[in-house]
């Protein structure tokens, strides 16, 4: 048991190291994905073994590793989870291995380097969730990026450099600001990095406040929130599918995992000020994503628009800082994960046959390809937030937490689900309904039996949820319980606000 | 009687749905249509039974829960049943006309190549107007809610080919949404200030809250008023009333049985459903309650004038089913929720009738709607022509049909209300009746009467298969007997508690103190207008033409539909378009990007090449400049 949490990390760390020194060549390509599919696939029932022997009765981490690391600076290796973080060490575990097999045909060349920088991120994004020593959790953040650099440096479209470059250098600045922050929480932590411990430091209000910013200006870039969010699209585009799946599924749940993990229990005070702003930044993010998304002609950067909106609700929920929203605010985090992920898997399926991401290029695709139509329905209506789907609990646990403390907010965001409607079904319309629009969707074949295999477990996950999502609201319950509980209050509407006569 | 008998009603038609819409092609088109079919009958069956229990024998209401859907430490919602006399009522409308349009669907899209996915799709909304009604929370009233809207969505669309059905159904998913805000801003507040989502909780506590106010985006409002006018907007979408109404004459696009079943017998009637599962909230709200009852009044006139002049059969039947829930929600208007949902219940019947009857015609006529392209029909459509003048009379509420009996009783309540409000309401009902029975002949003469406008397609119309006559013949009977039979609808004390009416809101109560003349003052109207159309469609020549000439300007409004949605394209759609537009290019890449990493990219850029030219590589540049710093050095020094 007490070496879970590493061997979830480095298993696929060395798993990458192993398939970079394996032979090169086309001949020894299906080989290399078929061992990397292995190594994921076992990544995920560990994971999966966590999470049975996951304890949901306590707020305390739990699988803890401590070892001294570095013992001049008083930095460990120290690993553990709670409720808040395991559900995105499964949620990463399952994806990688969907990303391995989205890639399998798609992917032709360098097919060694490809596999190991996937192995290599999931091993490291593993490590974000788990690291429970500020500098542990620094070299698994900066680590994550090369590997993300390199698949859209390297496998993405004709603009990958630039977008490669913006994606590195936007998330640099941020983990610069997140360094200074880290350094300055070390010293007023009794030269401890800590994570846990810094939550009883007594800082004032000012130190508060600034590294309240520091460290937002990086989470905030992650997710990413209003204004921050330009890379997003253009990473998303550029990036092969499988790198889309991954960012939007994985990494772009960091930096509001940040906000969790840093931000609320270090600095309760700075996080109750500043909560109205994110609030209105929040919800400048669904309404003027939705927006954008809807205004968009590439079908790519459509999806990558409405992960910016969808995200908007995340931090809305996180910073409201009730037990629903914040319990919302995490299952949104996994519900987003599943649908957009699969929503880019849906868009890369259309890519690999036909090569454009035009909207106007495609019409009729139901004609010829009746079962990816279905796939593409249910996860449409996933993210337009349907019940019964897993977007829905999500969105109204989110909303109704949110509701009493930042009124105004859920008000607009309300409206923000009707701009999701429209800029998916308008989507869906003119891609998948009408004739067959043009002789290369003539030509068109449904899903394989591999494309069949990647879609099921998450159209399984989004019904799932949404029909019982007690199971994953169990596994949060108690850790955001202990999170709510260092929280400031909230001006909320309270039963005298509401009371009174006529 | 056992709550699984409840489950097994909710269920049947989702295990059906989902049973044959995932091995359509292993079963084959007659497995799925028998399946999909027995499992809604057997649920209709059920629905009967469970309705002589409950509404009949009177015994207690069932209540049941399946399982907690999402628990956290405030807020739980659990899966279950609720089934009292209002909900018993709706179970039978239900399933009754769902099993209805399933077989008589067997004939309509007989020559269609998707089968399984229509009979798929069918049941999945049965399920999900099911799982609407008998919801014991909000939550889950909202999932069927959502659920109705999805299989809305996904059958109007059914025939994907057709832009304009692709069109209507996002029309009607996005509308519907919009006013879904609504409703999800009224569970949120109901959440927030009664602290479940249950009705039995919120029922008990609406005395309290009565007293209570609330501040909502920084105004002051009573409590209840507020959730009152949230789930007004929500209900004002699904029942298409004036303002939410442009989806629904849209929605023809899709197959006839479709029209009938959603769009006329049940999914529309949802609001009004609401309305009056909600009563003690509403009974509680009096501004809503009279905002209600205008929103009704006017939706009834409103639609019925466009009714006048629409040349699409099944459009006409649309527009009339918009103004007939207008009555119906002006009803509610008035406190006189048992006269709604009486209504609601025979004109289930006799309007799925019309819907089916029109679908005869079309199917008969090789999918022609346009009435002006029939006539004469009445010899080559026997049957159908009988059963529609039954649906017709229903509709335009001669007695003894059907439509008399709840139609009258909610004229007669206004009338009773004893203010001015119910009188106008009176009044603007009496001439919407008379539009009512004006249009319903203009479709009676145009399609069956007179010389056939085609000649060559008369010779190739035929009366429809027993599979679509059938289940006319029973909605048929449904809309000769159910006034008669269900009358006792129209007493309060009938509902046992289901449906609450606050004391001192009499309408309903005082209706058959009427006056004679004012009592049968409707019917001469309606009678008149029968006489009317008679005139203008039997003996002038060239029809309505005249008529439309005298009122040219009112004639085109009416046949534009007002307007209303050149006005909201203009008003909405567009502005949204361009405004989306203008934040892409304005916003996000001649502004963040232009300023924010592109502005610092090239600021960097610039700077290195402004700063480069410092870096000559000439010795005597910087041997200069050392001599100049070294010589402020001295004078800095001295200086100090």
């Amino acid at each position: 048991m007490e070496y879970l949490l590493s061997l979830l990390t480095f298993l696929p760390i060395a798993g990458a190291g192993l398939i970079l020194f394996c032979k090169q060549g086309p001949d020894n390509g299906n080989n290399i994905k078929w061992a990397s599919l292995w190594i994921s696939m076992s990544v995920l029932i560990l994971s999966l073994f966590v999470l049975a022997k996951f304890d949901t009765t306590t707020a305390a981490m739990q699988f803890v590793e401590l070892r001294p690391w570095i013992v001049s600076f008083n930095i460990n290796y120290h690993m553990g989870i709670d409720g808040i973080s395991v559900l995105f060490i499964v949620l990463t575990a399952l994806l990688t291995p969907i990303c391995i097999a989205v890639s399998w045909k798609s992917i032709n060349t360098k097919i060694n380097q490809y596999m190991a920088c996937f192995l290599a991120l999931e091993g490291l994004v593993i490590g974000v969730f788990c690291a429970l020593d500020f500098a542990l959790f620094y070299v698994f953040w900066e680590a994550m990026l090369v590997p993300m650099f390199l698949i859209i440096g390297i496998w993405g479209g004709e603009k990958r450099i630039y977008a490669a470059l913006k994606f590195f250098l936007y998330t640099f600045v941020g983990s610069v600001l997140m360094l200074v922050a880290m350094i300055y929480l070390y010293f007023v932590n009794g030269a401890s990095f800590n994570i846990l411990e810094m939550s009883n430091i007594a800082l004032s209000s000012s130190a508060q406040t600034w590294i309240f910013l520091a460290l937002f200006i990086a989470f905030a870039v992650k997710v990413p929130m209003w204004p921050f969010h330009t890379w997003l699209p253009d990473a998303h585009v550029q990036a092969p599918t499988a790198g889309s799946v991954i960012l939007a599924g994985i990494l772009l749940k960091m930096g509001a995992y940040g906000f969790l993990r840093f931000s609320m229990p270090i600095l309760p005070d700075a996080t109750a000020m500043f909560a109205p702003y994110i609030y209105a930044l929040s919800t400048i993010a669904i309404i003027y994503a939705a927006l954008v998304a809807f205004a968009q002609t590439d079908i790519k950067k459509m999806i990558a628009y409405s992960s910016v909106s969808h995200m908007g609700f995340v931090t809305l929920g996180i910073f409201a800082a009730t037990q629903e929203s914040v319990q919302g605010a995490i299952l949104q985090m996994v519900n987003h994960g599943i649908v957009a992920g699969a929503l880019f898997m849906v868009i890369g399926v259309i890519y690999e046959r036909m090569h454009t991401r035009e909207l106007s290029r495609f019409g009729g695709i139901v004609n010829k390809m009746p079962v990816y139509a279905a796939f593409f329905m249910l996860f449409t209506m996933a993210a337009v937030g349907l019940p019964g789907t897993n977007s829905f609990v999500g969105e109204f646990l989110i909303l109704v937490g949110s509701y009493p403390v930042a009124q105004t907010y859920v008000f607009i965001a309300c409206f923000g689900v009707v701009l999701g409607a429209l800029y998916m079904l308008w989507l869906y319309r003119k891609m998948i309904f009408g004739d067959i629009s043009s002789p290369e969707i003539r030509e068109l074949t449904d899903l394989d039996l591999r494309e069949k295999l990647m879609f099921i477990p998450l159209a399984i996950l989004v019904l799932w949820i949404g029909i019982a999502p007690n199971y994953i609201l169990n596994i949060t319950d108690k850790s955001v319980e202990k999170l709510i509980q260092q929280q400031k209050p909230r001006i909320m509407i309270t039963q005298e606000n509401i009371g009174g006569d006529k | 009687m056992h709550s699984h008998i409840g489950f097994l009603i909710v269920l049947l038609p989702l295990f059906a749905a989902v049973f044959g819409g995932l091995f359509a092609q292993k079963l084959g088109d007659s497995k799925v249509m028998l399946l999909t079919t027995l499992s809604v009958i057997a649920s209709a069956v059920l629905s009967w039974l469970v309705f002589y229990e409950i509404a009949i024998l009177g015994k207690e209401p069932l209540q049941a829960t399946l399982y907690t859907w999402l628990n956290t430490i405030n807020l739980n919602v659990s899966f279950g049943i609720l089934i009292d006399k209002l909900i018993a009522v709706m179970l039978i409308v239900v399933t009754t006309v769902s099993a209805c349009v399933h077989v008589y669907s067997y004939g309509y899209m007989s020559h269609d190549g998707s089968k399984s996915r229509f009979f798929s799709y069918l049941s999945l909304f049965t399920f999900a107007m099911l799982l609407l009604v008998t919801a014991p929370n909000l939550l889950q009233m909202f999932m069927g809610w959502e659920g109705v809207g999805l299989a809305s969505y996904l059958l109007i669309g059914f025939w994907f080919k057709k832009p304009t059905a692709n069109a209507a159904s996002m029309k009607a998913f996005i509308v519907n949404r919009v006013a879904d805000v609504g409703l999800l801003l009224g569970t949120i507040t109901t959440f927030l200030v009664v602290g479940s989502l249950d009705y039995v909780d919120i029922f008990s506590s609406v005395e309290t809250l009565a007293n209570q106010s609330f501040i909502f985006l920084g105004m002051e409002f009573p409590v209840l008023e507020l959730l009152a006018f949230f789930f007004l907007i929500g209900a004002m979408g699904k029942s298409a009333q004036i303002g939410f109404h442009t989806w629904l004459p849209d929605a023809m696009e899709g197959p006839t049985p479709v029209s009938a079943l959603i769009h006329a017998a049940t999914m529309v009637t949802a609001g009004v459903f609401l309305l009056a599962r909600l009563s003690p909230i509403f009974e509680y709200a009096d501004t809503i309650l009279t905002v209600l009852a205008w929103i009704g009044a006017i939706t009834a006139i409103f639609a019925a004038s466009i009714g006048l002049t629409q040349t699409d059969i099944k459009r006409v039947i649309a527009y009339s089913t918009c103004s007939q829930l207008g009555y119906m929600f002006f009803a509610c208007g008035i406190s006189a929720y048992p006269a709604a949902i009486f209504h609601l219940t025979t004109h289930a019947f006799f309007k799925a009738l019309l819907f089916l009857s029109a679908g005869s015609v079309i199917h008969g006529m090789h999918d022609e709607q346009n009435m002006f392209k029939m006539g004469g029909l009445r010899k080559v459509l026997p049957v159908t022509y009988v059963l529609m003048w039954v649906g017709s009379l229903a509709l335009m509420g001669i007695p003894p049909f059907a439509g008399f009996f709840s139609k009258d009783l909610i004229l007669e309540s206004a009338f009773m209300t004893g203010t001015n409000t119910g009188m106008w309401l009176y009044i603007i009902g009496t001439i919407a009746a008379f539009m009512t029975a004006f249009y319903s002949m203009r479709v009676m003469y145009l399609t069956f009467y007179g010389k056939p406008a085609n000649k060559k397609a008369l010779e190739k119309a035929h009366e429809s298969p027993l599979t679509m006559l059938i289940p006319m013949l029973l909605l048929g009977i449904g809309a000769v007997t159910s006034g008669y039979l269900l009358h006792n609808m129209a007493e309060a004390e009938w509902w046992n508690g289901a449906i609450f009416i606050k004391e001192g809101h009499n309408a309903l109560a005082d209706a058959h103190h009427i006056p004679e003349l004012f009592k049968y003052l409707p019917l001469g109207i309606v009678i008149s207008a029968i006489i009317f159309a008679s005139i203008v469609y039997l003996t002038i020549k060239n029809k309505g033409k005249r008529l439309s000439e005298i009122f040219s300007t009112l004639y085109l409004c009416s046949l534009n539909k007002w307007f209303i949605d050149e006005i909201y394209d203009a008003l909405i759609v567009k502005p949204i378009r361009a405004f989306s537009k203008i934040l892409w290019h304005k916003g996000d890449e001649q502004g963040i990007d232009k300023f924010g990493p592109n502005g610092i990219a090239w600021l960097t850029l610039k700077a290195g090449s402004v700063l480069r030219k410092t870096q000559t590589g000439y010795l005597y540049h910087y041997a200069f400049f050392m001599v100049i710093g070294i010589c402020a050095l001295i004078i800095w020094i001295i200086r100090n």
